[in-house]
């Protein structure tokens, strides 16, 4: 009966599959889809914008004639107190922030899948220890211990930075994932694929992470925007992104120096921050509207 | 609910140990500070040596954290090496009078902004109310503390010189009389304030309002509409008093943020408290006074969470624990 049914909706409109269902539900959000579009406008600026600008990164204007000035039609974002174009390096700090924000989101979320998924899975005792040890992670005071990090791992690359907000990043991430495992593990579909053979590994990668894909990809958006601000803070702190190499978080710690005589150095790195997190929280809340399995009894 | 509050006591013991050693664990990779020393012609070999066996940095790490956890516990959190061999806790003593005091402010004010509001934009969903407050909300979420702080000071310190540019009072202030002296500390405080608290508002507006929203739509409110209530009454004593159960967790979710919060505030306004004193002591390796604030903010932390829990557990009366 159930079968026939399903069958004749197959052949009288197209499936209507949850990732579909999605989609139509978000684009109902008007903010969300805004915010989208808002997003690809500044990724493909940031990748593709350095090519076509007038000036490089590091390329410096005449000493007396192009430093600290305003913007104009010639620098639309002004100099800075090297001469250096601030459109270009806001650009390219752009391709560096928001890298930090994705592959900190991406790592993180490795992390965080790993053991929330093993947690929820196997349950006893590596629940408990992986779960104390979550606990523990979250009851430190994160800046500070970046900070700490920050100092101990050696280098000064875009690398170092993604690897210690990954480090202090994966807590909720395998909490969340926990919490799904350990119902979704009780579940008839696992028992059927248990009773099939597949191994716990397969079970857990392949039949059960797809089901904790929702909450992932929404935490996941709504982390970007988190991380870069979180880059922007440690650069604030001095321990962000390196100069030479431009990041939002260290053209703005630049430019705090010369707030008094340059304001427009602090406005627009700031509101590309704002802008993308801004972007980053409306998308992951659309997301979850529009996830929310709710819906879809 | 005895053995509940008991269990989550307990259970906060071996999270203490665990916090203290995975800080332990992270500062100890910076390496001991005397070992810097040593580059200096002008400190005897002898002296370090001494430094090092009176710091414990002669044992192996497993026997210096039982020894610095023991005198954590004593308390004997010894001295500061490089704040002029202070005691850590009268720097840990001063610094945090000030962060609590901003921190205090800073959550009572997005209390009292953000709660009505979020109930209101609950009531008023989908109007222009909302609307305005929603984006409010994400604007307060998603901005750089630090960016925002620059900006008021730029604004109403620099260009319209109606505030101060950091710090924490007017040279000469301090034998000022009672009033005067607050008036003019009140100064320093609003633009941290306001920064501090912005974040907060943010989340939490959508907090009391996600909260609200689950109640204004539940049935025992339209029963109390059909059988004729004003419209006041089902708000106010029916709609509220479930809605705000929630909103006590946010004590606990409160900590994280004002912490990390008060670190980059503290540094943009100049304000000698333990953010402030948390970073200095990270920067200079100096180990006493970075772990002894360390443990402070995450035990206010574990705290903070233990608290809201049992506050939660006793206001609402269908949660059972056992």
């Amino acid at each position: 009966m159930i079968g026939e049914l399903t069958q004749q909706k197959e052949v009288s409109t197209r499936v209507e599959g949850y990732w579909y269902l999605v989609g139509k539900h978000l684009k109902k959000h008007k903010l969300a889809v805004f915010s989208m579009f808002l997003l690809a406008i500044i990724v493909l600026l940031c990748v593709f914008g350095p090519y076509f600008t007038r000036y490089t990164m590091n390329e410096m204007g005449n000493a007396t004639t192009d430093v600290l000035q305003a913007p104009s039609s010639r620098h639309w974002f002004g100099t800075d107190e090297l001469g250096r174009d601030v459109f270009t390096r806001v650009l390219l700090g752009g391709r560096i922030s928001l890298l930090v924000g994705f592959s900190s989101v991406f790592s993180a979320l490795l992390v965080g899948i790993v053991v929330g998924a093993y947690a929820g899975y196997y349950g006893g005792i590596l629940d408990a220890v992986l779960m104390r040890f979550t606990d523990i992670m979250f009851s430190i005071p994160v800046l500070p211990l970046l900070v700490v990090l920050s100092s101990v791992i050696p280098g000064a690359g875009v690398w170092k930075i993604v690897l210690i907000i990954a480090i202090f990043g994966w807590m909720t991430d395998a909490r969340i994932i926990r919490g799904l495992f350990l119902s979704l593990r009780e579940s008839e579909f696992t028992e059927a694929a248990r009773a099939i053979g597949v191994s716990n590994a397969g079970i857990i990668w392949r039949h059960l992470l797809p089901n904790a894909l929702a909450p992932i990809i929404v935490s996941a958006t709504l982390g970007v925007g988190g991380n870069i601000i979180y880059e922007a803070a440690l650069s604030y702190l001095g321990f962000g992104v390196m100069p030479p190499t431009p990041s939002w978080g260290n053209i703005l710690q630049n430019a705090q120096y010369a707030m008094t005589i340059a304001p427009w150095l602090v406005w627009t790195p700031g509101l590309a921050i704002l802008i993308t997190a801004i972007g980053f929280n409306f998308l992951g809340d659309g997301l979850r509207d529009a996830m929310d399995p709710r819906l879809y009894r | 609910m005895k053995t509940y509050v008991t269990k989550r006591i307990l259970q906060m013991i071996p999270l203490f140990i665990g916090v203290a050693l995975v800080t332990f664990l992270i500062l100890s990779l910076v390496g001991d500070p005397f070992t810097q020393m040593m580059v200096n012609p002008r400190i005897r070999p002898a002296d370090i040596a001494r430094l090092k066996h009176q710091w414990g940095f002669d044992l192996p790490i497993y026997l210096r954290f039982f020894k610095w956890f023991w005198s954590m516990l004593t308390g004997n959190w010894g001295l500061s090496i490089f704040a002029g061999g202070r005691a850590v806790t009268e720097l840990v003593g001063h610094a945090i009078g000030w962060t609590l005091k901003f921190s205090l402010a800073a959550f009572i004010l997005a209390f009292v902004v953000s709660v009505p509001i979020g109930i209101y934009s609950a009531i008023r969903q989908y109007t222009l109310f909302d609307y305005v407050f929603t984006g409010f909300s994400f604007f307060g979420m998603s901005m750089p503390t630090f960016w925002f702080g620059f900006v008021l000071l730029m604004i109403f310190g620099l260009k319209l010189h109606w505030l101060p540019i950091g710090g924490i009072m007017t040279p000469g202030m301090e034998s000022a009389p009672f009033f005067a002296r607050v008036l003019d500390q009140a100064k320093y405080f609003i633009l941290p304030v306001i920064v501090l608290s912005f974040f907060q508002m943010g989340s939490w507006m959508r907090y009391t309002r996600s909260s609200m929203l689950e109640v204004v739509h539940q049935d025992y409110l339209r029963t109390a509409r059909a059988k004729g209530l004003p419209e006041r009454t089902v708000i106010v004593k029916h709609a509220l008093r479930n809605a705000l159960i929630p909103i006590v967790t946010l004590l606990g979710l409160a900590l994280p943020g004002l912490i990390s919060g008060a670190m980059i505030t503290e540094t943009v306004f100049a304000i000698p408290g333990m953010g402030r004193l948390t970073l200095n002591a990270m920067t200079s390796n100096d180990f006493p006074l970075a772990m002894a604030c360390l443990l402070i903010e995450s035990y206010l932390l574990i705290l903070g969470n233990l608290v809201a829990d049992l506050l939660y557990a006793m206001v609402d009366p269908r949660i059972k624990y056992s």
